[in-house]
């Protein structure tokens, strides 16, 4: 078979301090993306377990695996559980949850508890869609955008890039911002324009000296990725007269917001410097299910 | 370069050329006069107030696309996320742009406009974004038409269309009279239309001579350095005239002597739209294949090509006032449309021949490559079926995609250029030897 | 009220069902500044040229980059659907709706097409004008066609008919302002969707009849209440969407939609000039509203007098005017601090992602979180 590289690896982990019997209040959250499932479970509030499995056709096994993953081997069942909540694109297919949830505002809350409660701005960076939110200082969701209709498919597109050029996605962000100079990034309108002008960067340029090198054409991919979501954290409100101005406190969450190439080059546009997180930052939207539930 | 035909040499004009366009480009920047944005395609009564310069957004917002990309890409940021579609034309998420930011290109503080005129043209919405001026500060506006009608002439359907443009005309010039208290130069103006005439002749001329030579004695490539000094990119209008003249003079005596624009020429084709500003390059790709673009009707000066008798200066209708030659320069738009889009509304079937058919018969052309812009309505409707119709009257045409020419973001150079060597293959003709 | 809805889904079988026992010619129209008093008094029927998304591979032929509403009509003109259809006429407006006309003349020929110019400057003394003899044309035009002159008393008729279409309408309108309104917005879109295919006389009957139900009708109940704005829609999925989630969209302006009806035509002795000045003073369109904006100030008052709690803008991709129009819009909700949800769309909606959008919108606006408890017994999983 042939080697993946797109694909961020399965994972999981429990807590060795925590007895989840003692708990007054065991919550989950379930996070079903279009990729990937993530499950968190909460003890009185703090984290106690996770797991990130990756969906395959179903999204209902995806989201029994991943709750059992996050169950794992800690003795705790589905009965112990006093409360959980589904999110995420497939959330209806999680029979197991109480209550569905939307996304912005799983997001929102999973940002606060991942990132500090200073988060004033969350970007959602996932495999399907993209969204901004405003955070009012007490809690509340003051504004959201998403992703515009024909520029969908964010991170699973990074996803195919990555297997196409056979460069792990753990590793293409980095590789892109070992360049010299930002080389012209491909379309910045949709990804499958991006995908396909990214291919032809390669051969012999006809206009340039010399062609361009891996880590360039990572740049110049990755640099449209992040451009389309300046779009979109760009609209947020209140919005500046001037240059786009996003309230310092930004916390990227998604699997995109573990890819440097797309991340810095955010930041270097806003001229901000994203909060970080011990938490892996696919887990907010999961984490922010547990809370709400 | 080996197959080499004929004589080729640069063009002496284009220094002059570079010159002007200097001048216009630095006259933007000025603050010594009123600006008003508008498209100075319809205000052609701007000279008569020499206080007043008028910048168009068009070339403007290109120009922003043609010196830089990374500024171009940040201006249309700024547009869209204050609520700007991204299908909107590049030239205007450009210019406006750069009005949010505040700054241009250069990083020089974006120039004041004091008015507003909103391009009346039915391509593509323009006067709505035309808006964006009188939003961003409330300056005087205003409104103007380009009226209108399928079919066959009418006069007295044109006849409340006329008063409608030349109630409107005569309104911007009394209220920018009353307004910034400038005196309106009624000889001027009779003047300028004098003036105008001639440099329509010397364009007409080169567009005729461009077409109907073999080889071309100037190509598109060329052409674009200057088709838009004058009606677009206002300059002083003497050194304008003088100029049209030099290049006619110097087109005739190529013409005459066999010079060409490409010494290798044995492909002649045409566009229906300018291509992105920051690719022109591909003019010289094509070159490498002894292919030469005689532009579009969008560029050309002649509308010869359209078999419709021109409208000429009547020596025998003196203009004595105002009234008489805004009347005069304003109806020919109703009575022969001028704008270039609805040329093409107008004289396709059922209403005649398509005008593309007429203006590659004309150039003597061998294909067409007609682009397909995602963010330019009116740039690409009817696109498509003008090519079905070129296809059938033995052309061979090509389409390409991209944004807009002022926004280079959906252009896939390489895929284009793989189209370009597909096409010439298609057509027997090989790259060659340099 | 399903009836509504039944009559759009068989607005075809409408037409031609008319047809057959008038013998009348039936028009169909592209643009909302369309004079359809003029075609009622030729003895026509005007319809809507209404968008509704079918399998579409003949467009892309044609056309590039259009928006999708454009290709579906064009894809059902040139399909058949509309083949009883005697005569087009689109007015200066929307180019991709240009387009429309133009394929469709080109490829599929109706007995009639016409193209009607109205100024995008439409406040100049002369613009009324303007339209006046593009109307007086447009009246020679269907004279000539149907061989029958247009009587004043036959246009004084069709202009009633039409004002009291819009009277109704408006009343209708009016129930939605309540507490706790009588309609749905589903069912409201419905009513004038089908006012824009339908004989309006026989249409003014049924609204009536209506108008006497609705009073005795149980209220909708509490819901959160939003504004509808953006490009045209032809269907009411999105209102269905919104009430399925717990919310009514109270008001709208839509061309589609309020904006068809909000104004009357006020008589006077020269009919044309009449009908000129109402199509010229109606709520404008993004085109038209190409001067001062009048736009962005109507949408705010809508929301004043609607309460709403939110705008929801949905925009079909490739809409140039909206896309321009946005600008402003946004920045007047902003300046008054009107919470608003923007999206694109097509024709056809994607469920999950706009419910999704709605749904997260929808719980910013109200304190404490919408959850769908018990959902999972509605569905067979």
């Amino acid at each position: 078979m042939t080697k993946e590289y797109g694909k961020w690896p399965e994972s999981g982990w429990s807590s060795e301090t925590i007895d989840w019997k003692k708990a007054k209040r065991v919550a989950a959250g379930i996070d079903i993306g279009t990729t990937s499932t993530q499950a968190a479970i909460l003890c009185d509030g703090e984290l106690f377990s996770y797991a990130s499995v990756r969906n395959g056709a179903s999204f209902k096994k995806a989201a029994a695996s991943a709750l059992s993953g996050a169950m794992g081997s800690t003795g705790l069942s589905q009965k112990d559980i006093h409360a959980s909540a589904a999110t995420g694109f497939g959330r209806k297919h999680a029979p197991f949850a109480g209550t569905l949830l939307d996304e912005v505002h799983c997001h929102a809350k999973g940002a606060r508890f991942l990132f500090g409660p200073e988060v004033r701005t969350v970007v959602d960076m996932g495999a399907q869609s993209v969204k901004a939110i405003r955070l009012y200082d007490w809690d509340r969701v003051r504004d959201f955008m998403m992703n515009d209709k024909c520029a969908t498919g964010f991170g699973r597109n990074v996803e195919i890039i990555c297997d196409l050029l056979d460069v792990p996605i753990t590793e293409i962000g980095a590789k892109s911002l070992e360049v010299d100079s930002e080389p012209e990034p491909v379309s910045t309108t949709c990804f499958t324009f991006a995908l396909t002008e990214t291919l032809g960067l390669f051969g012999e340029p006809e206009f340039r000296a010399a062609p361009l090198t891996l880590n360039e054409v990572y740049a110049s991919y990755l640099f449209s990725v992040a451009w389309r979501v300046l779009g979109v954290v760009g609209k947020l409100q209140p919005l500046d007269v001037g240059d786009i101005k996003v309230y310092k406190e930004l916390a990227f969450t998604g699997g995109l917001a573990k890819n440097p190439g797309i991340t810095k080059r955010i930041e270097s546009e806003l001229q901000v410097t994203a909060l970080e997180s011990k938490y892996d930052p696919m887990l907010a939207g999961a984490i922010g299910a547990a809370i709400l539930a | 370069m080996k197959e080499q035909v004929w004589e080729t040499r640069p063009l002496e004009c284009w220094a002059k050329a570079k010159e002007l366009r200097a001048e216009w480009q630095a006259n933007i920047a000025k603050d010594d006069k009123i600006v008003g944005q508008g498209n100075t395609y319809f205000v052609d009564w701007q000279e008569a107030f020499p206080a007043i310069r008028i910048v168009e957004d068009n070339p403007a917002g290109s120009m922003i696309q043609a010196k830089s990309s990374p500024f171009a890409r940040k201006c249309r940021l700024a547009s869209e996320i204050r609520g700007w579609g991204r299908e909107i034309c590049g030239y205007h998420g450009n210019i406006w742009g750069s009005q949010f930011l505040g700054y241009d290109e250069n990083g020089a503080p974006f120039a004041r406009r004091h008015f507003v005129v909103p391009f009346p043209c039915v391509c593509d919405s323009h006067a709505k974004r035309g808006q964006q001026v009188r939003d961003f500060e409330p300056v005087p506006q205003w409104m103007s038409d380009q009226c209108m009608y399928l079919g066959p002439r009418d006069e007295d359907r044109e006849e409340a269309m006329n008063e409608h443009k030349a109630y409107c005309t005569l309104r911007q010039i009394n209220d920018i009279e009353r307004v910034f208290g400038q005196k309106f130069d009624d000889e001027k103006m009779v003047e300028m239309i004098h003036s105008g005439h001639v440099e329509r002749e010397c364009r007409s001329e080169i567009s005729r001579l461009m077409a109907q030579t073999v080889p071309a004695p100037i190509s598109v490539k060329d052409m674009y350095s200057f088709y838009t000094l004058g009606f677009l990119t206002r300059i002083d209008p003497q050194k304008n005239l003088d100029f049209w003249k030099l290049v006619r003079d110097e087109i005739k005596w190529r013409a005459e002597n066999h010079i060409a624009a490409l010494g290798t020429e044995r492909f002649r084709w045409i566009e229906a739209h300018p291509p992105s500003w920051h690719f022109l390059k591909y003019y010289r790709y094509m070159e490498q294949y002894g292919a030469v673009c005689l532009g579009s009707q969008y560029t050309s000066g002649s509308g010869d090509y359209k078999g419709i008798e021109r409208v000429t200066y009547p020596e025998d209708t003196p203009l004595l006032t105002r009234e008489d030659a805004i009347r005069y320069s304003d109806t020919p738009n109703a009575r022969e449309p001028v704008g270039f889009k609805q040329d093409e509304y107008m004289n396709r079937p059922p209403y005649g021949e398509d005008v593309l058919i007429k203006f590659a018969r004309y150039n003597q052309a061998n294909g067409a490559l007609l682009a397909l812009w995602r963010c330019g309505v009116g740039c690409t409707l009817t696109r498509k079926e003008q090519a079905m119709r070129l296809r059938e009257a033995g052309f061979s045409v090509l389409h390409y995609e991209g944004s807009q020419p002022g926004d280079r973001t959906d252009l896939d150079e390489k895929r284009f250029l793989n189209q370009l060597d597909n096409w010439m293959e298609s057509q027997g003709m090989q790259k060659l030897e340099s | 009220m399903d009836k509504f809805k039944e009559m759009i889904a068989h607005r075809h079988e409408y037409a031609k069902a008319w047809k057959a026992r008038t013998g009348g010619k039936v028009v169909g129209w592209f643009e909302p500044y369309f004079p359809e008093e003029l075609a009622y008094a030729a003895g026509m029927l005007p319809v809507r040229v209404l968008a509704e998304h079918e399998t579409d591979v003949i467009t892309d032929k044609w056309m590039y980059a259009a928006c999708y509403p454009v290709r579906d009509i064009v894809n059902l003109i040139l399909r058949g659907r509309y083949d009883y259809i005697d005569g087009y006429v689109t007015v200066e407006g929307c180019q991709w709706m240009f387009n429309a006309f133009e394929v469709a003349d080109n490829n599929k020929k109706a007995p009639f097409t016409h193209y009607l110019f109205l100024p995008d400057y439409t406040d100049a003394p002369t613009s009324k004008d303007v339209v006046r003899s593009e109307f007086e044309v447009l009246k020679g035009k269907f004279e000539a066609w149907t061989g029958k002159e247009i009587t004043k008393e036959a246009l004084d008729n069709a202009i009633e008919v039409y004002n009291k279409n819009r009277r109704l309408l408006r009343c209708i309108y009016e129930l939605r302002r309540a507490d706790s309104p009588a309609l749905l917005g589903s069912e409201a879109m419905n009513i004038v969707l089908a006012s824009q295919v339908m004989d309006k006389a026989e249409m003014n009957q049924i609204l009536e009849k209506l108008l006497d139900e609705l009073e005795d009708r149980k209220p909708v109940g509490d819901k959160i209440r939003l504004m509808l704005v953006g490009s045209e829609t032809f269907d009411s999925r999105l209102e269905e969407l919104v009430e399925s989630l717990g919310g009514n969209i109270v008001i709208d302006e839509l061309d589609t939609g309020s904006s068809y009806f909000w104004n009357e035509t006020y008589p006077q002795r020269d009919r044309l000039m009449a009908l000129s000045l109402r199509y010229l003073g109606r709520p404008h369109n993004p085109i038209k509203d190409s001067n001062w904006r009048r736009r962005p100030q109507h949408i705010f008052e809508l929301s004043e007098d609607y309460h709403v709690d939110g705008v929801i803008i949905a925009k079909q991709i490739y809409c140039h005017l909206h896309g321009t129009d946005n600008y402003a819009v946004w920045k007047l909700l902003r300046e008054r601090n009107i919470p608003f949800l923007f999206f694109e769309r097509d024709t056809g909606l994607p469920e999950e992602d706009t419910e999704l959008r709605l749904e997260a919108f929808m719980n910013m606006l109200r304190p404490g979180l919408t959850r769908l408890v018990g959902w999972h017994k509605a569905m067979s999983l």
